[in-house]
């Protein structure tokens, strides 16, 4: 594109050797204009260049000239004087006013042509300038707005950590708005509490990233009630395939029992964890005892966990490097002996501990993310309770009639269950159902068909012989049967189980009360335990009871002896 | 794989982790999964987190576990028991024998 110069003109003459130079050129494409109508001109014609020829006399016009320059945009927009004549002093007050270059004839073509290209340069340069700064502009704002999504997803990762657990308190001090170090909370199915605490490589968003694979894998995992080794595992082959060699995650992974006396955990390349009894003393360093997770592959990794017993009113304290590194680049650590004594002095206090921390923190400047967790070592008061279970509208009655070849072949215990457990309710009972109604069914089978005696399972080596010699007689069973009978009548809480034998019957009203053989007392009792209205028929050929489908109160096994060997 | 075991605190300790049932269809996998396990073993583990379903079978097979492996030095616990496992264990009295929790 041709630069568009404009020429503005005082004289009602116009300069005419002028006007004949710029046009002889052909790589300008020139406009003229009268200086009444500049400021016009200027926006119609967008120059890249302004020619001034006029007279410079008095001091209205150098304001104009001022006015004119100062409407330019940010983009350098060369204004050049042509004088009359040489006068030094209208020269620098032109200059001042806003001129860029001034021109006193006469002049040659080349001079001038030499002029205008050295200052449609530096506009061009100007122009080039702007272009960056806009672009630098563009690119600050998509940083920013993909920072926000990424902390938009970051805060949704986390959010699945446990809310408003009284266990735990911590203080979390990121570096930068992404956290390096991760800090996570589950509680498990049985009422455990789960937790991690790292410090990935590095901090900042390059050293949060891996968060979100490692949470999503702790939450799941959690939830399915995994133990520590597991999950630590399952975390560390993710790493090893996501990141990059040189960055791996730091981490101590925790199971505390829902009872609160015992903490299961595994630890790579973190600071000690710090076991506190209720007299304030430190009773224990866990020490880390492999390398940090997304180092080894799957196959070197070492799963291996500690189980620690914890007296009552103890407490565990987890935290990252950047607690003891703080003021290291300053020359002021805060080593393991000042946090530790920190922290003695706080009585392990949190809120007090947090105060402190924030002190050194100002005096000693901070390098590293910060992260300090205090556990309580106390019942969690997450296990299940139980509620009342909904159950089916419908009655109804299952039979079943096992032969010796369907005996040989199914598992009739763990089929019907299956089938219950399609019902409404069920499933909350089918565990327990399970244990009656496979009591029941061994009893007749083991004893109706089998003819088999418990007292061979009194020997540890009995025990597998018992299970042996039940396995050749099942093979070679020809005849005898056993019936299963199960009917639900609402709206009665119960399932009434009925399991009948063709063997030849036995006086088992007396194993309640005189247990010779432990085992099979046991079997019985457990039936005793689990069901109501419990009776035999058939001389002895069937047993009948009732399965509660409610949940009843904790067993108070005072009633009855232990039948322990 | 329904029956795991692992070593915890430097081989001191031994974990079993039983998954699904607990019954005399496990006597052999079970007897075998402690087969063979380290003299320096102190305290045995019986994680029942997985564990869905237990009978008398599965009781007489930790008596048996208990008898056999020997109660000099050692202590067996019995760990994160579901709601219906704990009642089946409490019934027996086994936290006369076991740590329960």
């Amino acid at each position: 594109m041709l630069a568009q110069i404009l020429l503005v003109q005082c004289d009602e003459r116009p300069n005419e050797a002028l006007l004949e130079k710029l046009q002889q050129s052909l790589q300008y494409e020139l406009h003229t204009c009268h200086l009444e109508h500049a400021f016009d001109a200027l926006e119609r014609v967008e120059p890249d260049l302004v020619l001034f020829n006029f007279v410079l006399t008095r001091d209205t016009d150098f304001s104009f000239l001022s006015s004119l320059k100062q409407s330019t945009s940010p983009l350098y927009l060369p204004f050049i004087v042509i004088a009359n004549e040489f006068d030094e002093v209208v020269q620098q007050n032109a200059l001042y006013a806003g001129a860029d270059d001034f021109l006193v004839p006469p002049f040659s073509s080349a001079l001038l042509f030499a002029k205008l290209e050295t200052h449609l340069r530096t506009r061009h340069l100007s122009q080039r300038l702007i272009e960056k700064k806009e672009n630098l502009a563009w690119y600050q704002e998509r940083l920013r707005h993909e920072h926000l999504i990424v902390r938009n997803m970051f805060n949704n990762a986390l959010s699945r950590n446990l809310q408003d657990c009284k266990q735990v308190e911590t203080l979390l001090l990121p570096l930068s708005s992404f956290n390096g170090d991760l800090y996570l909370l589950a509680k498990g199915p049985l009422g455990s509490i789960y937790l991690l605490l790292g410090d990935f490589t590095g901090h900042g968003l390059p050293a949060a990233i891996g968060t979100l694979p490692t949470s999503q894998t702790f939450f799941a995992m959690a939830k399915r009630g995994a133990p520590i080794g597991q999950i630590a595992h399952e975390i560390n082959q993710q790493l090893h395939k996501l990141l990059p060699e040189n960055m791996f995650l730091c981490a101590t992974l925790m199971e505390l029992s829902a009872s609160g006396n015992r903490v299961s955990w595994w630890s790579g390349g973190m600071p000690p964890a710090l076991v506190i009894d209720a007299d304030d003393s430190i009773s224990q360093e866990l020490m880390p005892q492999h390398l940090p997770l997304g180092i080894l592959p799957p196959q070197d990794f070492e799963a291996g966990i500690t189980m620690t017993r914890l007296e009552e009113g103890a407490r565990v304290m987890l935290f990252t490097d950047g607690v003891i590194e703080m003021g290291i680049g300053q020359g002021k650590p805060l080593d393991y002996e000042d946090f530790y004594q920190i922290c003695q002095q706080s009585r392990w206090n949190m809120a007090e501990i947090k105060q402190r921390l924030a002190l050194e923190v100002m005096q000693r400047g901070i390098n590293d993310d910060l992260s300090v967790m205090l556990l309580h070592c106390v019942p969690t008061g997450y296990a299940p309770r139980s509620t009342e279970e909904k159950l089916p509208s419908l009655p109804f009655e299952i039979r079943v009639h096992l032969t010796p070849n369907d005996i040989r072949h199914v598992d009739p215990v763990a089929q019907l269950l299956r089938g219950l457990s399609q019902l409404e309710g069920f499933p909350h009972f089918k565990a327990r159902l399970y244990t009656a109604l496979s009591e029941a069914y061994n009893n007749a089978l083991d004893h109706g068909l089998l003819r088999l005696s418990s007292e061979l399972k009194d020997t540890p080596d009995g025990f597998e012989q018992y299970y042996e010699e039940r396995n050749r007689r099942l093979s070679s069973l020809h005849s005898g049967a056993i019936d299963i009978t199960l009917s639900y009548q609402p709206p009665h809480r119960y399932l009434r189980v009925a399991v009948k034998d063709t063997g030849p019957g036995f006086a088992a009203q007396a194993q309640f009360t005189q247990r010779s053989t432990y085992s099979f007392g046991r079997g019985l009792l457990l039936i005793k335990e689990l069901a109501n209205n419990i009776r035999w028929f058939d001389q002895g050929r069937g047993i009948e009871f009732d399965f509660p489908l409610f949940d009843d109160e904790q067993v108070t096994p005072t009633n009855h002896q232990p039948v322990l060997p | 794989m329904s029956l795991t075991t692992e070593y915890a605190n430097e081989g001191k300790q031994f974990i079993i982790h039983v998954s699904g049932r607990f019954d005399f269809s496990r006597v052999q996998e079970f007897r075998k999964s402690y087969d063979g396990m380290k003299e320096s073993v102190r305290q045995v583990v019986i994680d029942f987190r997985k564990t869905e379903y237990i009978d008398s079978s599965g009781l007489g097979m930790l008596l048996n576990m208990r008898k056999s492996l020997g109660v000099d030095g050692r202590s067996y616990y019995l760990i994160n028991c579901t709601a219906s496992v704990r009642k089946v264990l409490d019934i027996s009295r086994f936290d006369k024998l076991f740590v329960i929790d």
